[in-house]
């Protein structure tokens, strides 16, 4: 999976924004946490969800099943904005 | 800290509050400009466009009293580099509002104009007309290109009405296509007929125009030379009215400098005669390009916003040009919105100036130089002067733009100014109205 190309990631200061370009079903701007913008970051390329947690698992100091729940939140709310391209 | 207006609603939900972190030294941002009025402190941050009062400290600390200050990005740390946060925030704010397709044409039927105005930048420029077959073009190139959710036609010239016809042609396929438009227009006003309002209300779909003028009668027939040497000031005064009274609305432009300025109150006191009906009239004083440019610029200036009171006194609105927007505005014109400018030739232009190397493509072929597009509206290109300035916000973000203002800081301070200390005013009434509740703009 892979982030939509219409989906810009705006950073001001040390805060992320999702920001849709001419989206024809979302027209809201994601303002993301760190563990949301991690997982945003890692979604400019090709990945999958275990890799999404994987890396996860090497930056933060957490249990897997709470990073993995993390994830699927994140992606969740993602899909949900049709923000993924899979 | 009293509000006086909110920040802008958008940039509120995005950027606010700013976070208050101690060991940090906050000063005043640069895009807070701070007054006094009635004795008062206020002070109105140009980026989130809230106005509030308070007297801000030079320089401060988180828990010193001034955290809602510093919240509200009126304090900012120290050696914060504003220019390039500010250019984050409208380069998202640009991003946001971009949509699929074009969302306006400025189509220029005709360079042919039945007037010569003495400061026309058009001058020496050929007088092309659209052929039918550069109409029909123009036709499919708007059918394939549009937004989907609806197009305004910004008719332009030349002097528009003097083909009316083509206008006709482009916004009859339109509707036939059943693409939602609506329309504008530059014009003179001269040509304006009852039966031409009735096509611009029933065929074009306008719903504003702009009417140029030039002062009173005598400037005005000495600065806009109609070839038939006609005077067409009553008929334009007229036409004001009638488009008004069918309820189209009028922004008359007075176009002035130092030669026609004395002649203003005769202006706006035929206006308040000959203009029947004034209810959708608004009028603005436009210092010309030479003058804005020129060294005396902020003379000049100060005489538009010391006889603003003119037009109200005539019956008229002032046009919000002379007013600064409570919202904040990611573009400031059509070259940065994403605009397409339409000349007679069917050449595609970012601006309705059209200055040859922003030329990008035209109806026949499409875009076929998208860099030269990129490269006049690139909002990257900050000038390097305008770094540092309070009104970086609400001025032109690239550094292309042919308008120049000479002395730009002080002028925008002058009309801000005026107008915060208006709408503070129109505060205070609305409050002794409302029995002492605040009442927020």
């Amino acid at each position: 999976m892979k982030l939509k190309n219409d989906f810009i990631v705006q950073n001001i200061d040390d805060t992320q924004f999702l920001v849709p370009v001419g989206h024809e079903s979302f027209n809201g701007i994601v303002k993301s946490n760190k563990t949301a913008a991690f997982i945003v970051n890692c979604l400019s390329e090709e990945t999958t969800r275990d890799q999404i947690v994987d890396a996860m698992c090497a930056q933060y100091d957490a249990p897997r099943e709470t990073i993995a729940a993390d994830v699927d939140e994140v992606l969740g709310t993602l899909r949900g904005i049709r923000a993924l391209e899979e | 800290m009293k509000e006086i207006c909110k920040p802008d609603t958008a940039l509120a939900r995005m950027i606010l509050p700013q976070k208050v972190q101690s060991g940090i030294s906050y000063v005043p941002s640069q895009f807070v400009l701070s007054f006094s009025h009635h004795e008062k402190p206020f002070a109105f941050h140009v980026l989130t466009r809230q106005l509030i009062e308070a007297a801000l400290p030079s320089s401060t600390h988180a828990g010193e009293g001034f955290d809602v200050l510093i919240e509200a990005m009126f304090l900012v740390p120290e050696g914060r580099d504003e220019c390039a946060y500010y250019e984050s925030v409208a380069k998202m704010m640009r991003l946001y509002g971009q949509k699929k397709g074009v969302p306006t044409y400025t189509i220029m039927p005709t360079l042919g104009c039945n007037a010569c105005c003495v400061y026309c930048y058009e001058e020496g420029v050929k007088q092309v007309t659209m052929t039918p077959e550069t109409v029909e073009q123009t036709i499919r190139y708007i059918l394939s290109t549009r937004a989907k959710d609806g197009i305004t036609l910004s008719w332009f010239g030349g002097e528009p009405l003097l083909r009316p016809d083509i206008i006709d042609r482009i916004c009859d396929r339109l509707a036939e296509e059943k693409v939602p438009f609506k329309s504008v227009m530059v014009t003179n006003g001269s040509l304006i007929t009852p039966e031409i309002i009735e096509r611009m209300r029933r065929r074009w779909n306008l719903k504003r125009v702009q009417i140029s003028m030039d002062g009173a009668e005598p400037d005005y027939l000495a600065r806009k030379r109609y070839y038939r040497d006609e005077d067409q000031y009553r008929t334009v005064m007229d036409a004001i009215g009638k488009l008004s009274e069918a309820g189209i609305p009028v922004n008359v432009r007075v176009n002035v400098d130092e030669q026609n300025f004395a002649g203003i109150p005769q202006f706006m006191d035929d206006m308040r005669r000959f203009v029947k009906n004034k209810d959708r009239v608004s009028v603005y004083f436009s210092p010309l390009m030479d003058v804005r440019a020129g060294e005396n610029d902020l003379a000049m200036w100060e005489k538009v916003v010391a006889t603003r009171h003119l037009i109200t006194d005539a019956g008229c609105k002032a046009y919000a040009f002379m007013e600064p927007l409570m919202k904040f505005r990611a573009n400031r014109c059509m070259a940065d919105g994403g605009s397409v400018v339409i000349a007679p030739d069917g050449s595609l232009y970012p601006c309705e100036h059209c200055p040859p190397e922003s030329r990008f493509g035209d109806v026949f072929n499409g875009t076929t130089d998208e860099s030269a597009r990129q490269a006049f509206t690139r909002v990257d290109r900050t000038r390097e002067m305008c770094r540092g300035c309070t009104f970086l916000p609400e001025c032109t973000s690239f550094a292309s733009c042919p308008w120049v203002d000479a002395h730009c800081k002080q002028m925008r301070e002058l009309l801000t100014l005026d107008a915060l200390r208006r709408r503070i005013d129109q505060h205070i009434n609305q409050t002794e109205e409302t029995d002492g509740n605040d009442a927020v703009c």
